[in-house]
This record gives structure tokens, sequence and C-alpha cells, in this order.
């Protein structure tokens, strides 16, 4: 059994990217905005089954940054029309928002790609490589470097430029950067179309793997959000930090216990973490005066 | 330069601040002193458009700021360094710079470069920190900060909110030093401070609040000396002051 | 009393169903209507009172179904005992989901209730040995006194339990417990202030919550008889959530209505006919409310986007033959116009337009004679010993010692970030001293909860007002008088007399208090659209209702008016003869110096000098302090 560890610990690596991405996703809008889109799932989807219609007719690898493009402006149309309205409703009004927003969009995707779930094609070969003694598919290793990639561009989008800066200003204090001249509201649509578009790639990089139908983000959706959870949401690390640890307890209970109860231990983790610690594992209190 | 007429504002549906007229004149600095509660934070906040007016209006170089939201308010040239610094404090000192020009008109890079290094020259202190973390600075370099990335802003007019709260003596007078400094060089600011000594000491114009109306303004020289100015800031009791 | 007749009429409406049923097609609604109502009524203790969203509710429904569904098939139970135990297995797993629950809020708290049920799904699927996991559970009819009940003895059944919880949930708000759920909504650090444990309350509710919601899932068994893991999902929370938000929270008839829309509206959406008639009526109505609103002075295209998407389904509903295939989307549409537009749900929008302004007599005289909050006390000292406190590498407050005296007035000055506030906070166990010891009389306070230290004799109003602000003005005070109650939970479900006695003597305190403030006018208004002035007032009346021996006024005239600060004077010289103590921290010098027998000057959180007001004021260190570095700046 324990032979086969490296090839555990690669699945739960390469699951565990994706958990990051997309709890990554959630944490870029928390920041701006202190809500996330918890119709998440249903961009990871709508994501994938764009880019499977457009794969025929682009080609692969020129389908992705239209997806990205994409899950952009489904960003910004989900900020204009679930978040912004009902920030002031009672008992966070945008949550239920943002899930009526997801069950709308997963029903007219149902309607335009049916309810079935369709394969994906991989645009690489399906031999598995050899990697220090565990096999890896060519397309595990594109979901993990296509995952970083993406986290690294956008980490460097935030850190390296000055609309990035602005961001990161928005989410420290939003009252000051409005005086510095940033536009505060841009900023935080910007950042749900910057959230959804790391879902919609995620969709499309998971897609070959797991099939791809409306209903694939659901459990997706909910496993990033735990990871962002656990993380802590105000963390772009503990983002990824989450994802593998959920990722890989995953991973490991399937082999080792049950496929069935695979998503028992992440979730106990994330119990156990937010009774201990309610701000996340990475995550730090915003401080509230009285 | 900055005209304020009749202006009245409030959190929900009461007015906090009733009816202000204000005026000020190209290159001078302007105090507005008066005990807390006064209304002096809530005014600044609406001059910069973080609050909406409930009537009246602001004007800029003649044009009319109501109901613009602060970043076009600061776009225009008038820039508020808010109550309590409000640094971006994961960012660099050099980032928190960067972002005070985000949206002036004079976006040259020499333009830039040649404020950058007229900030630092003003604050050499800022120079040693540049890469720091500026939530890791002292209160006195953090209110330092806060001014210089305001001035990144070149900005026609400037708001200052207790740039002295919470700072030691000391430091307290080296950041109005500095306000004397901006002042000489002509530049046109709005002090907010609850130590009316210190404001009507650099001030040109001083206008006194009390329960959210102006209830003195005059030159600051003449409103020093004055017993109804002290009424206002510490309630009555001179502390022993004369 | 008058609004009885209706709710009778209507529950007697719902008994007859049996009668009226056109077929068990219908009647089998009806029960299931019933069903999702009671397990909204639960979920409203979460939604509408404590005011969090818990995602998690399908768990504990599904806890409830599967307690039922397995001992009445394991175990031959009798429908009661399968009910109770349901609710009962319920509750302890919400007391079990109230821990990592706690301190969550938002979305934490969300995903919290949700691991949770997604953890309870997988036991449920994968322990076959116990549930016979995807494969279902058949369960048998239900057994009342020894009889098998037919659909009419079991709509009946579920209508009793339906109306059985209504009065229960209906007695459980009007409480004093009702009352400190909804004050965490409002403020949980008030709340503590008061002695009042959030946590507890906190459990408490989801314990409740869960019970009411488990026997919901016990019903749902029988009502089924058959349930599996799978339907107990993620959709259902989210049917949930919507039945409870179009109907309205924090209200037993928005989940009566909720329940109705929930169940109804899949039907109505197979009957493409009647659709199409409700759709053409729904873009009426929108239109009228919109011009209505533009009419009002609403601008902007925003003001027509719900009449332009009812426009749209109306089409949509004409050119489709069926809406089945677009049941989500109809369900998604309506729960975005109702997050949006119907914020307080179908009956509270209702309710807002029918009932009329609560009368207010604003600016009635504090009552001089009432002597309720100046009923003496004794008061207590404090004393402070070396007391720091630090925030990471900052010192807000440094080696302080100091004493205040029993029956006395004592202020704290100091210019803005002296340390007043961490001093208050760090006395009210919001803070916990880094070192030092701090006594409240001869007891230990260092790092007793908020509530232990409220709980013994000190109370404090807010700098930055801390009131329940959705609740009324007396129910605010109410919640200070949480602990003046000897009867228990049971008397509060059932009113027993005990109950009913001391809610009334309480009530006549309450108004007492309030009249001694001059808010006697104003009780039953919401205490969020009370004046500035007026709410830091009812803060010092819901202090006062605890009783304390010594009252912390955190800058009590902050925004007042000159002629409330006289009111404001009056009142604390009337509680300070009552024997109390009380700290006041207060910018209006002059309003320190007429009541305070001493003073403590606090800067850069050192005590720089303490005496009485003369002594203070001539300080030389007091004087540099207010006025900073004048010298060197000029």
């Amino acid at each position: 059994m324990l032979d086969l560890l490296p090839q555990v610990l690669v699945s739960g690596i390469s699951l565990g990217t994706i958990y990051g991405l997309i709890a990554f996703g959630y944490q870029l809008t928390y920041v701006t905005s202190r809500t996330v889109n918890f119709g998440q799932g249903e961009a990871l989807a709508v994501g994938a089954l764009v880019g499977l219609s457009l794969t025929p007719v682009l080609g692969y690898w020129a389908m992705l940054p239209v997806v990205i493009v994409f899950g952009g402006l489904y960003g910004f149309v989900v900020e204009r029309i679930a978040v912004r309205p009902t920030l002031d409703s009672p008992s966070e009004g945008w949550i239920l928002a943002t899930i009526a927003f997801g069950i709308v969009a997963k029903n007219v995707s149902e309607n335009i790609w049916g309810k079935e779930d369709l394969p994906f094609p991989s645009p690489l070969p399906p031999q598995p490589i050899e990697i220090g003694g565990a096999f890896v598919m060519p397309t595990e290793l594109l979901i993990v470097g296509g995952a970083l990639l993406l986290m690294v561009a956008i980490e460097v989008f935030n850190r390296f430029t000055l609309l990035g800066r602005a961001f990161a200003a928005t989410a420290d204090e939003r009252e000051a950067a409005g005086l510095m001249g940033i536009d505060t509201g841009k900023v935080i649509s910007g950042s749900f179309a910057l959230s959804c578009a790391t879902a919609a790639c995620a969709g499309v990089l998971v897609a070959p793997v797991t099939l791809t139908g409306p209903g694939m983000g659901l459990v997706l959706a909910l496993k990033g959000f735990s990871a962002a959870i656990l993380g802590g949401l105000t963390s772009g690390l503990g983002a990824v930090a989450g994802g593998l640890l959920i990722g890989l307890a995953e991973a490991l209970t399937a082999f080792y216990i049950s496929t069935g109860y695979k998503e028992v231990p992440g979730l106990l983790i994330l119990l156990a973490a937010l009774t201990l610690k309610p701000e996340g594992l990475f995550g730090h209190v915003l401080a509230k005066k009285v | 330069m900055l005209t304020i007429e009749k202006l009245s504002a409030g959190y929900g549906r009461a007015d906090v601040i009733h009816h202000l007229d204000m005026e000020v004149h190209q290159g001078q600095l302007v105090c507005l002193i008066g005990g807390n509660g006064a209304g002096k934070t809530t005014t600044l906040r609406t001059i910069s458009g973080m609050l909406r007016p409930s009537g009246g209006r602001v004007l800029l170089d003649g044009h009319d700021l109501r109901g613009l939201p602060s970043h076009r308010v600061s776009a225009l040239g008038l820039v508020h360094v808010p109550e309590g610094r409000k640094l971006f404090a994961s960012l660099s000192v050099m980032d928190n710079l960067r972002l005070g020009a985000f949206a002036r008109k004079d976006r040259a890079r020499r333009a830039l470069a040649l404020d950058l290094d007229f900030v630092l020259e003003v604050f050499p202190l800022l120079r040693e920190r540049r890469s720091q973390q500026a939530g890791t600075l002292s209160g006195g370099e953090q209110q330092m900060l806060a001014i210089a990335r305001a001035l990144m802003a070149r900005p026609q007019v400037m708001l200052l909110d207790e740039p002295s709260l919470g700072l030691a003596p000391k430091l307290i007078s080296e950041v109005y030093a500095i306000i004397s400094r901006l002042r000489a060089e002509g530049r046109t600011m709005v002090i907010v401070e609850q130590f009316a000594n210190l404001a009507l000491a650099v001030a040109d114009h001083a206008y006194v609040m009390a329960n959210g109306s102006i209830v003195r303004e005059g030159p600051a020289r003449q409103l020093r000396d004055d017993e109804g100015v002290r009424q206002a800031y510490l309630g009555g009791h001179s502390l022993g002051l004369a | 009393m008058r609004a009885l007749h209706p709710t009778l009429a209507v529950f007697a409406l719902m008994a007859s169903v049996p009668l009226l049923a056109p077929n068990a097609y219908y009647l089998h609604l009806a029960t299931v209507v019933l069903v999702f109502a009671v397990a909204l009524l639960g979920l409203d203790i979460i939604v509408g009172q404590v005011g969090e969203i818990s995602l998690g509710h399908f768990g504990l429904f599904a806890i409830g179904a599967y307690t039922a569904g397995l001992l009445s098939v394991d175990a031959g139970a009798p429908l009661a005992v399968a009910l109770v135990a349901a609710g009962a297995f319920s509750a302890g797993f919400g007391a079990v989901l109230a821990f990592p629950a706690l301190r969550t809020h938002g979305p934490y708290f969300a995903m919290v209730t949700l691991a949770f049920a997604s953890i309870v799904q997988v036991v449920l699927n994968e322990w076959t040995g116990l549930t016979q996991g995807a494969r279902g559970l058949a369960v048998p009819k239900p057994q009342l006194l020894g009889a098998t009940l037919d659909a009419t003895g079991f709509y009946l059944v579920v209508f009793v339990v339906f109306a059985l919880v209504w009065i229960l949930v209906g007695n459980l708000a009007a409480s004093r417990y009702g009352r400190s759920f909804q004050a965490l909504q409002g403020s949980a650090i008030a709340l503590e202030s008061l002695g009042v444990s959030a946590t507890a309350s906190k459990i408490l509710a989801f314990c409740l919550s869960a019970a009411v919601t488990g026997v919901a899932g016990g019903l749902y068994a029988f009502s089924e008889e058959y349930i599996t893991p799978q339907a107990f999902n993620f959709d259902l929370t989210v049917v949930f959530l919507l039945a409870l938000i179009v109907g309205g929270r924090a209200n037993r008839w928005g989940a009566l209505v909720g329940a109705v829309v929930a169940v109804w509206l899949p039907n109505l959406l197979g009957d493409i006919a009647a659709f199409r008639v409700m759709a053409v009526a729904a873009v009426v109505l929108i239109l009228g409310a919109t011009a209505r609103s533009v009419a009002l002075g609403a601008r902007g295209w925003a003001a027509w986007i719900p009449a332009a998407v009812a426009v749209v389904v109306a089409v949509a509903a004409f050119q489709l033959e069926t809406m089945t295939e677009q049941r989500l989307s109809v369900f998604g549409l309506l729960l975005l116009g109702a997050i949006a537009y119907l914020p307080e749900g179908l009956v509270g929008t209702l309710a807002a337009a029918w009932r009329p302004e609560p009368a207010s007599a604003p600016g009635a005289p504090p009552d001089q004679g009432v002597a309720a909050g100046a009923g003496s006390v004794d008061g207590a000292t404090i004393s402070f010993r070396g007391v720091t406190v630090r925030f990471g590498g900052l010192k807000a407050i440094s080696d302080v010692s100091t004493r205040i005296e029993t029956a006395s007035v004592h202020g704290l000055i100091g210019p803005n970030g002296a340390g007043k506030s961490t001093f208050v906070n760090t006395l009210t166990g919001l803070y916990a001293p880094s070192a030092g010891d701090i006594r409240i009389g001869d007891i230990s306070i260092t790092g007793a909860s908020p509530a232990r230290i409220a709980r013994l004799g000190v109370a404090r109003t807010f700098q930055n007002i801390q009131l329940f602000g959705h609740m009324s003005v007396i129910e605010n005070v109410l919640v200070g008088l949480h602990l003046a109650y000897r009867s228990n939970l049971i008397d509060a479900l059932v009113r027993s007399r005990r109950y009913r006695c001391e809610e009334r003597e309480n009530r006549e305190r309450a108004q007492a208090l309030l009249a001694f403030v001059g808010l006697a006018g104003a009780a039953n208004r919401d205490a969020r659209s009370l004046p500035y002035g007026q709410q830091r007032l009812l803060e010092i009346a819901r202090a006062l209702a605890t009783e304390p021996k010594v009252l912390l006024l955190d800058e009590p005239a902050a925004g007042l008016l000159p002629s409330d600060i006289d009111a404001l004077v009056a009142i604390l010289r009337r509680v300070r003869a009552g024997g109390r103590t009380l700290l006041l921290i207060e910018h209006h010098i002059d309003m320190v110096m007429a009541l305070c027998d001493r003073i403590t000057v606090l800067d850069f959180g050192e005590k720089i000098a303490e005496g009485r007001p003369d002594e203070v004021t001539s300080d030389p260190k007091v004087v540099e302090a207010y006025l900073g570095a004048t010298q060197a700046a000029a």
C-alpha cells in the first residue's frame, strides 16, 4: 500500500491545485469587497461548456484566452446584478443573490448544452509519464501547470502593476483608496471579473478529467470554498495551502479508507480549524472599533 | 479656489453640519477648529465626496463638486488626508506614494519622478523606508507618509484631518514644521485640528465650529487671542492657558 | 388581540383542508406545505432571529427524517416517539454544530453549516449498514395510538404539530430568549455587556432551530414514505432559503407563505396556462409598482429592470410549450427579485404597507418623578494596579494604576488616542491586559469574559452606539433586564403564569427606565429610528436595566446638541444620587468639570495626572498634553 503513496500524493496535489485555484478566486473578491460569489461553481461550469463549444472552432490553445475573457464578463455581470444591489439588504443578501444568479446560469446552460455530462477532449496524449516513482497523466501536469501559471500571472498583476496595487489598496482601505482617486466600485467589479475568469479557466483545466456539464461546478466550488475558508479568505497563499490540504486529505482518504468518505476529512479539518481559529489558518482578524 | 455654500450633511436622517459657508483662497492655509463632535471631520468628508451633502454645494475652481464620488473629486485636484492616516498598510511606502498619483492628470514619467524626488526630499525618512510596509511605520512616519501620498496627487487643494492625532509632542511639531513649509511654498490647505493653538499658529484664516455650525471666523492671528475660541475647543475652561 | 381573528380563520381553513381537497394529490401537497412550514419556522430562528444565513439546514432536516424513519422501520416506534426522537437527535447535532459556528459570521458561517450538512449527507450515503445508503429507506405508514393513520389522519397530525410549533416559536420570539437571539444580530458585544452570554444564546438558538427542523424532517419521512440521502441536498437548502426570503424572515407568516410558494411553484410551472396568467399578472403588478416609484421620483434605467425581466419571462412563457425546464431560472429570478426589491419578503412588505407608523411622542422631558434608574444601589470601587495593554508592539495603556471610589463620578480625559477607550474596553473584558490586575470591589476580573464582568455589576455605554437597531426601544431595555427573570425556557415557551407575571413586571420596569431618560413616548419605535441623542439616552437606560454597581459612559455627549447635554447631565446626576459609581469619559470638559468628583488624565497610555477637577486643570502636564507642542510649532 505504502509504495503507492507517491501516486496518491500526485493525485492529491493535482486535485489540491485546482481547489487552490478556485479558492484563489474567492479570495480575490473577498479582499476588495468582503463578498464572494456563491455561484462560483456555475461560473466554472459555464466556462468549461463555453470552452467545449469553442474548441472545435478555435482549437484548444486559442480557446483558453477566449474563455478567460468570457469568465471575466460573467464575473462583471454577477457583481452588477447580484452583489452591488444587495449589499445593504439584511443578513448578507449577497450570499443568496449570488446563489440565485448561479441557479439561473445553471438552468440556462442546461437548456443550451443539455443536462448530460459531455466528454472534453484533452489536448495532450493519454500516455502517463513516470516522475519519481509515480505515473502522472500529462493532463494532470497541464492542470497543475495551468493553475500555477494563472495564479502567478494574477499575483504579478497584483504586485507589479499600478492597477494591481490599486486593487490591494482598495482591499486595505477602501475609503482612502477613493480619496486617492481610485474608483473602488470599478475595482470591485474588476475583482469579480478576475475571480470568475479564474473559475472559468479552472473549469476548462479540469474538464478533461471530470467530464463537462452544468452540474460539474457544485462539488468543485464547494471544495474550493472550503479551501478558501480554511486558509482564510484574506490570504492568497492561504487559499493555495488550503486547497492542497483538502486535496491531499481527499486523495489519501479515497485510497486508504474509502472513496465514499473522501470528502469528510477535509470538511472535518475545516470545522476543526474554524472552531479554533474563526478567521482561517492564514487569515487575519479585521479590527472593529467599539 | 474652494468655495463652500450653505453646506449641510449628516449620517442617516439627521444633519450633523448645518448651512456652512467657507471660502479658501489660492495659497491660503485655512484651519477649522472646534471641540470633538463639532462636525469638523464631517465637513471635510462632505467636501471630498465621501459623504453626500443634503444641501448646499462645494465649488472647486468653479467646478461644482456636488454629488461627485470621492475618486472624481480627487481627480479634479482636491485631495483629503483622512483622520487616522488610512494608509494602505500592507503596501510598501513606495506603492503608497505611487498610488497617491493614481488619478492625477499629468502622469508623464518625468513629472512623476520629479514629484517623487520632491516628496522624498521633504520627508527624507521615507526614502530610507521606501520598501518597508506602511503598516509597520511609527505613528509619526505614518502621518508623514499620508501627507506625502496626498502630495503625489499634485493637489490644488489639500485637506488634512487631525494631522496631530496620536502623535507625541515632538513629532507633532515636526509635522507642523512641514505644514508651515508647504504653506510657505504657496500650497492651498485646509486643516482640521483638535489642538487649536497649533493650527492657529500656522494658519492664515480660521473657522471655529460648534455643534455643526460655524460660530466664528476671522484671521488666525486675531482668533488666537480670543476667549470665545477657547470656549469652543475646551468648553469654556481655559486649563490655565492664559 | 384583534390580530387573533384572522389567524384563527386561517388555521380553521387549514384544519378543514381534508374536506376541501379535491383529491389525494392535493391533500399530499397541503401536507408537504405544512411540513415545509415547520422546517422554515425552525430555519427562521437562525436566519430571521440570529440573522445568519445557514446553508446546512438540509442536514438537520435529513437527520430528523432518518431518525424518525429508522426508528419506525427498525424498532416499530410509534409516530409520537419517532418525532420526539427526531427533534431531540437533531437538536443534539445542532448543539455540536454551534461550536464551529460560534465565532464565525457571513460566508464563514455559511460554509461551516454547509460543511456540516455535507458530512451528514456523505455519512447517510455511505453507512449502508444503518441507512441502506443510496437504496433508500421505505418508511411504513405512521402509527398513532395503535392505529395506522391514513392520509387525512396524517395531515391532521402534521397540522397539529405545525400549530404547536407556530405557538412555541411565537412565544420564543417574544420572550427574553428570542430577544437575546435578535440582539446577537444587532451587536454581540452589547449583548455581552449586559451580562448575557452570546455563546450560550447562540448554542440555544441552534438547538431550538435544529429541533424544529428535525421534527419537520421526521414528518417529511412519513409523508414521502420513502427517503434517500440524495433527497437531502444543497438544492433543498436553496429551496428553504428561497421560501423564507420570498415569504419574509423574522415572521411566522413569512414561513407559511414561503412554504406555500416553494411547494406550489413547481406545480404551477407544470401548468403552462396557469403560469401564463400568473406571468401576465406579475407584469401588470410590477409595471404598476415601477410606474408609481418613477412617479415618486425614482430615476435611471435601473428602476425598470424588474419590469423588463417580468416582460421577458412572460414572453418566454407564451413562446415555450412548457416551463418545467425553466423551473430553476424562475426560482432564481424570484429569489434575486425578492432580495433586491422585497428585502422584508412578501409578508413583511405587505405588513409594512398596512401597519401605520408607530405613534411616537418625541421630546417628552425626562420624568423627574420616576426614580427607577436612581433606585439606590451600593456602588463598588474599581482598582487598576499596574495595568498594561499591548497591541502587537504598541502599548495602548502602560502601567496605569488608579482607584475609582464608590458612589463617585470619576472622569477620564485626555487627547484623542490617549488610551481612554482602551481603558474602558479592558475594564469591561473586551481586551485582556498584558500585565497588571483589575478589581471590582475585592474581586479580580483580570481576563474574565465581558458577560461575567457585566454580571459582577459593571454596565457600559459605547462610544460608537451599539444598540440593537432593528428591535424596538423597549425591547432594547428588556434585553438589559434578561438576568432579572427567574422563569426558565419552558416557562417562556408555554407562557406559564410565572413567566407572564415577570414579563409584565419587567415591561413596567423597562417603561419606567425609559421614562427616567425621557423616552417613554418612543417605546415602540425601532431603536435605529431614534435621533442620535436619544439613542445615547437609550443606551444609558439599557445599561441601567442591569442594575449595575458601576456605570461606564464612553463619550455619552459626543454628537449631542447643547440642550441634550443639559438633559444628560441632569440624568447622570440622578443616577449618581442612587449610589452608583460612574466612570465618565468625555471631551466636553465643562460637563466633566460639572459632574466629576475626581479626574484621571491619560496621555499616550500613561496616567499623567489625577485629582480634583481644579487640581487637574491647573497641572502644567495636562495643559501641555491638551495643547501639544505649541511653542515648537509656532
